[in-house]
């Protein structure tokens, strides 16, 4: 049961990197929405995925990787933890503020 | 008697739900469309000098029925009669606009890009090649729709 260890880490890697490839992907339509359809609610969406995807993912790693080469102390990592929880808060306020948004524009049209 | 063949039209049902994963393998065949029409109703689309103008004028930008209209030279309700027959053929697509007032345009978008016909071997056929949908395009519309 050792060995197993470090598999379970390098399958939540994966399976991290996998979700923040997947979250910038949608991210990327939506932006490509936005140019294609003047669509203001998709700028929003599209922000909200980068920063609940990409940004997150991007500190997650900086940070693992300033603690494992011990440029900053492990007590930060709990700094990091918090920063990417606020910014995953902020994607998904955003990502709400263009639901409503979209939901806005469908009760003017009609 | 000759008959000119117009599309049926369509009960104004919403459309079915389509399978989300749609949205991520870039599927999008709407099923009420997977049958071209008649070659009749398309031949006489395409005898439309103003059908050709509108198909031709929606391949590079999308454009409301007022804008078709000036294009065309045409009224807006012989464009609109025009757009309703082709968007029952499913060569035209509608989509909307956001105006600066809030409220939205109905745009026009050709969703055809080729139509062929194919004679050999005793038979005469023919396709209709349709611009594929943008996965960029349905997201939009799917968020609109929420």
């Amino acid at each position: 049961m050792v060995a197993a260890a470090p598999l379970v880490d390098l399958l939540a890697s994966a399976a991290a990197t996998g979700s923040a490839l997947v979250g910038l992907y949608i991210g990327y339509q939506a932006y490509r929405g936005l140019r294609r359809n003047d669509e203001p609610a998709m700028r929003y969406l599209a922000a909200g995925m980068i920063l609940l995807f990409g940004v997150t993912y991007l500190l997650a790693v900086v940070g693992q990787g300033l603690i494992a080469l011990h440029v900053v102390t492990l007590g930060f990592q709990d700094v990091f933890r918090l920063l990417v929880r606020v910014l995953q808060l902020a994607g998904l306020v955003l990502i709400a503020y263009s639901l409503h948004l979209a939901a806005g524009g469908r009760i003017a049209e009609g | 008697m000759i008959v000119a063949a117009s599309p049926p039209s369509a009960p104004s049902l919403p459309a079915p739900p389509r399978w989300a994963g749609d949205l991520f393998l870039g599927h999008m065949t709407d099923p009420s469309v997977a049958d071209d029409p008649d070659l009749s109703t398309l031949v006489g689309l395409f005898d439309d000098e103003h059908v050709r103008t509108i198909l031709a004028a929606t391949s590079a930008e999308p454009l409301s029925a007022a804008e078709l209209s000036e294009r065309c030279g045409v009224s807006t309700s012989a464009v609109y009669r025009r757009v309703d027959r082709l968007v029952d053929a499913a060569l035209l697509d509608e989509r909307t606009r956001p105006r600066s007032d809030g409220h939205h345009d109905t745009v026009y978008v050709a969703a055809i890009e080729r139509f062929e016909l194919v004679v050999d071997d005793g038979e005469v056929d023919w396709t209709v090649d349709r611009t594929e949908t943008d996965v960029a395009d349905e997201l939009t519309r799917l968020w609109g729709e929420f």
